[in-house]
């Protein structure tokens, strides 16, 4: 392939621009993975934290149900020997304890079945199912029948913790103690049975005898799918410190799972999370990478056209002048070229190198900061898209932790309305006295779970008002309950939220409240309400807290709770709300805050829960990964740089040599005018043009002064005089051009040797000619010459002609040996051959012969010049003929129109007639279209000339 | 020309530095978000850092200071000693399970639990480490300590298996003076034992009702949990009247002889009256409170009860209330004085540490700390010659000291079955004798229920052994 100038600046534009484009969308695609990754990666961590957070939370949950289990009036009631108890005594005790129980709500706590077992037959046992809300009259066995039948020493190996039994583990250890009933038997069967397979707590025995007592918790079945949000795309499996499994939810489908551990608590149970990606998350990150590759491409193509274009109007300048240089010899006097129009650009015009750089800073810029832009918006998109799924998923668990740590606190106040020193205060203030030996203060509550997060609780009488705190201030003298307030207690029959608490600190929070009955009187009664006001930190550690905005609403619309980061962020404003379709994950901003936005509603409790998580995190990655870019993108640029000057440099460097030379010649002839054209042409190639200009101008000029000069050889003094006058004219002409035809004639030489030289023989030949002709013209020998001479300039001429106009004419020549001895003046044959092929081929299309006729006939040159060309019409001629007689030799005459050498027929005629004092004659026939005869009759002897 | 030459090489490495800054940046660790499993809570256990291991060795919170802990640990650096509490029902899941954590050395009642331990091949021979030890000399240790004898068949002879941490005669009794005084009963003299009927007698005075609630006690056996039937005191009882509770080949017990009957129903009796807390008439406080507080009469307690008594800010201002008496006696009977439980330490026969476990062993019931336990009048001492090492500068010192020397001279060991536990012959009591204080059983019916349990019980664990 012809590696051309255009050409390889459009490689080197090109392969700069790829290399450029290829780490920038290398990067992109790095970039983009990784940010992928580290949003995985997070999504996975946090809610893997979350539901560790409420597996932990609700185990030890568990663990004080266990011992509120253990204390007070169920375990008085399996010790109390009511076997042998009669009937109404055992009824009264079963009532208290039914009220206890009822108070329990297994479900919330995802309790299934509880069995509080006596140390004999003979003590009652406690059995009581989730739904139900008194003990069942069923028989359970007691720890004397799980002694003899061996389940005893499992359940202490495996008490306080919890733990589950394969099929068959416990029934298959069973051993029947001859002196257990059958009855029995089938007890312990029973029991064995309904333990296995499910996930039990059992608080071992617990006191010593006689009055001992064992409690099993029955746990929900699918236990840990209550606590974690498990789906086609996270399952989680708990297991306790010996790798045995207590809960599992369903496996995966699909090879492609992520497994991750934490450790829940000391005693080494551990949550293992196994999550799959989305195949929405894989098709968007395809869908990502083929955004971004369509735009690569097409702005590389962009930039390939743009190349395309700009180097071609790049190397335009050098195309134009090669070609007229290639045109030029067809004409004469030489053609100027024109320079682009300067008038048009409104910026300087740019040196060669400096367009070369802009094109390569171009070539690597539009691409780079185009696909950089757009890499920033399709990046900014896909992380929004890839965060969405993760949001969702992290929003449902963050519900169940929600869930779960209000049943804590609703169990809070549930044992708190069963804690006797309140009930007896409450009583006391109903009945108006004071009754009841002071007992020691129940305190116990100062061990249940939540009550960290309570800031203080209040008493109130039925009729809502205030009667004791926990904290005495002034402030909460105006606590009291209302009448709705308390309607609203008694409707529900449950713990009620509200939000209108205020705390210690005068801040809005929420708060519990519930009926206090009185389970000692025949009749349980209600004997006021219970109200726990709790702290700014309740919920919260159940709230994800950093980049998540997390809000929870009641049924009603009131906000209940928050965390830190929504707290500071929404500063009280209520319409954060707005807009916000439940479970649907919408890119908000809220406050100057970005992120993916979503409602969670409970459905059970109608608490609506807004959760945002914020995208700052991704908007620095994005921005860390931006500046990367930019940086790369500025090495490249630098890199283009470097290019250019070097590329530059090397496809300049035969022009520089050129416009050097030419302006070193230039330079050291003196000329009286400067040509110029177009602008102030800084550019290479228009001073180029100018240098080229100016040596056509002088080429030009040159040969018309040395041909003029020649015209004008008279011997008569006037006519030598007019043609001193005329040769100094013509020396003065070039003294002022300051050119030394010498100089001239020489550098012609010169240049003819070295286009010789560099293999152009043709262009040498030329050189040649032309040399030989000025020399001809400019020789001081004096008018006369020979023929033979003379025919030899008009060689040299027709030579010229020839190669200009190549296959244009022919010249046939005729000249005897005694003709070309013959004296004649110079300039005389030239002219006529000049005038048949000008006048006679030139402006036509014809082709034709000249002949040229030479022959010594009685003492007289005969010269006969004939053409077969377009010949001059018959009023033309006399015109010619007619001039001849009337103008004057000094009249300069115009150049030729058909740009011949400018010394004419009539000048031929003058200095003929001047010359030879009239005894020569020159005679023109001629015939339109047929031709054109000159003849020209010379006498031989001359005695002036002697 | 070099000029020249310099530009693009500063250019060079200018693009250069700012290509590696850019491409360096994107292959920066893209790891640091990867999954990874969390860090695993390690399992305590045992650190096998070198060469040191753990001992764990059975103990009450207040049977081992920190102090004794650290100055063995220090003397000792390749063993770790950790106290466990005890729990029969855990240890023996544990043993079961063949846990990593099952103790090394368990604590026990020597005179009733060791025989059922030696029994089940729980106890390690200790023979061997007795002869080359320098604390425990041969013709130093008392009789009692024979308690942890075994032969392969009965305890009380063979080769040793343990030692006692401290042990009294356990069925002497403490009285509260101003207690008898009130209830105008004469002081007892503490050279002649009381009868038990006489006891029954006194506490019937001592206990004292207002309305439904009882407010002052009569009597308390602590080792019993207050006033009922239980092994050791019938074994005391009936050895008073020359009489065994089991067959002479262990296989089967006797409660229907007279003597048994009598004894049985002596405590029905008791626990009607009522005399002292029972299952029948619960008491929340405990025997110490009950007695520091001058709501109990009579308590049946060994020695070691003095020791209690002399450390509790509640009596210890005015010891000279109380008094120590000999065991009382069937009437018609002999004196035995015996102990029932002689509290001491095994060494589980597969402990993986055995040469440590001498090491914590011997140190604890032969050492030092064995000393500070005689010094500190909780118990009698199992050499005969840390015996001196008994508190004697009070009255009540001396009172106390008198009557134990007096009980030395007394002692015989009580024939416990070897082939039943004593916690699982304790549990058949409670089962079947609860209804018969409730009046739901007849005593015949009880004897009934309990031998045939015992019967099936001993012929079980004497299959487990392979013994006949």
């Amino acid at each position: 392939m012809n590696w051309t100038h255009r050409k390889r600046i459009i490689a080197a534009s090109i392969g700069l621009s790829l290399c450029t484009q290829i780490v920038l969308v290398a990067m992109g695609i790095l970039g983009a993975e990784r940010m992928d990754r580290d949003i995985d990666a997070q999504a996975r961590a946090k809610l893997l934290d979350s539901a560790s957070h409420n597996v932990a939370t609700y185990f030890s949950q568990l663990a004080s149900m266990l011992s509120f289990l253990q204390s007070g009036e169920l375990a008085d009631y399996v010790g109390s020997y009511l076997g042998f108890k009669d009937a109404e005594f055992v009824a009264r005790q079963t009532d208290r304890a039914n009220a206890v129980l009822g108070q329990i709500r297994l479900s919330d706590s995802l309790v299934d079945e509880i069995y509080i077992l006596g140390n004999f037959s003979f003590q009652k046992s406690v059995v009581i199912r989730a739904g139900q809300d008194r003990m069942s009259e069923e028989t359970a066995p007691s720890i004397d029948d799980l002694t003899s039948s061996n389940l005893l020493p499992i359940l202490q190996y495996t008490r306080n913790r919890p733990v589950v039994f394969a099929a068959g583990e416990l029934t298959g250890r069973l051993r029947s103690s001859p002196a257990m009933s059958p009855r029995q038997v089938e007890d312990i069967r029973k029991l064995a049975q309904a333990l296995e397979g499910r996930v039990i707590l059992n608080g071992g025995v617990f006191e010593s005898n006689p009055r001992s007592f064992i409690v099993i918790m029955v746990l929900k079945e699918n236990l840990l799918g209550s606590l974690v949000h498990a789906d086609s795309y996270a399952s989680f499996a708990l297991t306790d410190h010996d790798g045995r499994s207590i809960g599992r939810t369903p496996l995966l489908a699909g090879d492609d799972v992520i497994q991750q551990e934490k450790t829940i608590d000391a005693s080494g149970m551990k949550l293992a999370m196994y999550t799959q990606r989305r195949a929405e998350t894989e098709s968007n990150k395809e869908r990502f990478l083929l955004n971004y590759l369509i735009f690569f491409l097409v702005v590389t193509i962009m930039t390939f056209v743009i190349t395309f274009l700009y180097s071609h109007y790049l190397i335009l300048p050098f195309r134009k002048l090669s070609h007229r240089m290639t045109k030029q010899h067809l004409l004469f006097p030489l053609q100027y070229l024109r320079k682009h129009d300067g008038g048009k650009h409104r910026l300087p015009p740019l040196s060669l190198r400096k367009k070369l750089v802009v094109l390569f800073f171009a070539a690597v810029c539009i691409p780079a900061v185009s696909s950089g832009f757009a890499y920033h918006q399709f990046l900014h998109a896909f992380a929004v898209q890839q965060m969405k799924p993760a949001v969702k998923q992290y929003a449902d668990q963050v519900g169940l932790n929600i869930r779960r740590q209000a049943v804590i606190y609703e169990d809070l106040i549930r044992k708190l309305s069963l804690n006797q020193t309140f009930i007896q205060q409450l009583n006391n203030e109903s009945l108006g006295s004071v009754s009841g030996s002071p007992q020691a203060p129940d305190i116990s509550f100062l061990q249940y779970s939540g009550i960290n997060d309570s800031s203080y609780f209040v008493l109130y009488n039925l009729l809502g008002t205030r009667i004791y705190s926990n904290q005495n201030s002034e402030s909460f003298n105006y606590l009291s309950l209302d009448g709705p307030t308390r309607e609203r207690i008694d409707r529900a029959g449950r713990a009620v939220w509200l939000s209108n608490g205020r705390d210690l600190y005068n801040q809005q929070t929420v708060s519990l409240v519930k009926a206090v009955f009185d389970n000692r009187a025949p009749a349980s009664r209600t004997v006021g309400y219970i109200q726990i006001v709790f702290a700014q930190s309740a919920f919260q550690s159940s709230l994800p807290q950093d980049d998540v905005y997390t809000a929870t609403l009641d049924a009603g619309g009131n906000q209940l709770f928050q965390n830190d980061a929504f707290r500071k962020m929404a500063a009280g404003e209520p319409s954060v709300w707005e807009g916000l379709v439940p479970d649907a994950q919408q890119y908000a901003e809220v406050n100057g805050v970005r992120g993916v936005a979503l409602v969670n509603v409970d459905r059970e409790w109608n608490w609506r829960t807004y959760f945002m998580e914020s995208t700052d995190a991704v908007d620095a990655k994005q921005r860390a990964l931006i500046f990367r870019y930019a940086s790369v993108i500025i090495a490249s640029v630098a890199l283009a740089m470097l290019l250019a000057y070097g590329l530059s440099r090397w496809l300049l460097r035969s022009l520089e040599h050129l416009k050097l030379a030419m302006e070193h010649q230039i330079e050291e002839v003196k000329m009286d005018r400067e040509i110029r054209y177009g602008g102030k042409g800084r550019d290479e190639i228009g001073e180029l043009i100018d240098n080229y200009n100016r040596m056509l101008a002088r080429i030009n000029g040159l040969m018309e002064e040395n041909i003029r000069i020649a015209e004008e050889n008279s011997l008569s003094r006037m006519k030598q005089q007019e043609l001193l006058s005329l040769n100094m004219q013509a020396e003065l002409n070039m003294l002022q051009l300051q050119i030394n035809p010498h100089f001239l004639y020489n550098t012609l030489q010169s240049i003819g040797m070295r286009s010789s030289g560099s293999g152009d023989e043709e262009a040498s030949f030329m050189l040649y000619a032309l040399a030989d002709l000025f020399r001809y013209s400019i020789g001081q020998e004096g008018h006369y010459v020979t023929l033979a001479e003379e025919i030899r300039h008009t060689r040299n001429y027709i030579a010229i002609q020839e190669f200009r106009f190549k296959n244009k004419f022919t010249v046939e020549w005729n000249v005897s040996e005694a003709a070309l001895q013959c004296r004649t003046i110079k300039f005389i044959l030239q002219p006529l051959v000049e005038n048949a092929i000008t006048h006679g081929f030139l402006n036509s299309i014809r082709s034709g012969t000249v002949w040229i006729d030479a022959s010594l006939s009685e003492g007289e040159l005969l010269l006969t010049v004939r053409d077969n060309g377009m010949g001059i019409e018959a009023q033309r001629l006399d015109a010619i003929t007619e001039q001849w007689e009337r103008s004057r030799p000094a009249d300069r005459e115009t150049a030729d129109a058909g740009g011949g050498t400018g010394i004419g027929l009539s000048n031929v005629f003058h200095r003929l007639r001047l010359l030879y004092d009239g005894a020569s004659r020159m005679k023109i026939e001629s015939e339109w279209f047929e031709g054109t005869a000159i003849r020209l009759t010379i006498p031989q002897t001359n005695p002036q000339n002697e | 020309m070099s000029k020249k030459q310099m530009y693009p090489i500063v250019a060079m490495l200018l693009v250069f530095s700012l290509a590696i800054a850019g491409c360096s940046g994107n292959n920066a660790p893209a790891n640091d978000a990867g999954p990874g499993k969390d860090g695993k809570a390690s399992e305590g256990g045992t650190t096998e850092a070198g060469k040191k291991v753990t001992i764990r060795i059975h103990l009450a919170e207040a049977e081992i200071s920190k102090e004794q802990i650290e100055s063995f640990e220090v003397e000792h650096p390749n063993i770790d000693l950790e106290r466990v509490d005890t729990d029969f029902n855990k240890l023996m899941g544990q043993i079961a399970a063949n846990s990593d954590t099952t103790p090394d050395i368990f604590r026990l009642m020597g005179a009733s639990e060791f025989p059922f331990y030696a029994s089940r091949g729980l106890a390690l021979n200790l023979q061997p480490y007795f002869d080359r030890s320098e604390y425990f000399k041969a013709d130093d240790l008392l009789d009692t300590t024979n308690i942890f004898r075994w032969d392969g068949q009965m305890s009380g002879k063979g080769d040793i298996y343990g030692f006692p941490k401290d042990w009294s005669p356990d069925f002497n009794l403490f009285i509260n003076k101003k207690l008898f005084e009130a209830a105008g009963i004469p002081i007892p003299s503490d050279k002649e034992p009381l009868t038990w009927e006489q006891v029954k007698e006194y506490a019937a005075k001592m206990t004292v009702k207002e309305g439904d609630k009882v407010i002052q006690w009569g009597l308390y056996d602590p080792l019993g949990g207050g006033v009922g039937l239980n092994q050791d005191v019938m074994l005391a009882q009936l050895a008073s009247l020359g009489q065994s509770l089991y067959t002479a080949d262990n296989n089967e017990i006797m409660l229907d002889s007279p003597e048994a009957k009598r004894i049985i129903q002596y405590w029905v009796e008791a626990v009607k009256a009522p005399v002292g807390p029972s299952s029948l008439n619960s008491e929340a406080a405990n025997f110490i409170d009950l007695f520091s507080q001058n709501k109990l009469g009579m308590m049946v307690a060994g020695y070691w009860f003095s020791g209690l008594l002399r450390s509790n800010e509640l009596t210890n201002s005015h010891l000279d209330d109380f008094m120590m008496l000999p065991a009382p006696v069937m009437s018609g009977g002999t004196r035995v004085e015996a102990t029932r439980s002689g509290t001491g330490g095994i060494i589980y026969s597969k402990t993986k540490h055995p040469e440590e476990a001498w090491t914590v062993f011997e140190w604890f019931y032969g050492g030092k700390p064995a000393d500070e336990r005689a010094k500190s009048g909780w118990g009698l001492p199992g050499f005969k010659s840390k015996v001196e090492l008994l508190p004697r500068e009070t009255n009540f010192d001396k009172q106390t000291y008198g009557v134990i020397t007096d009980d030395l001279k007394q002692l015989s060991t009580l024939p416990y079955n070897p082939y039943i536990s004593a916690t699982a012959f304790s549990t058949l009591l409670d089962k079947y004798m609860t209804p018969v204080y409730f009046d739901k059983d007849t005593v015949d019916g009880a004897i009934e229920k309990i031998a045939k349990e015992v019967k099936i019980q001993i012929r079980e664990n004497k299959d487990i052994v392979g013994a006949k």
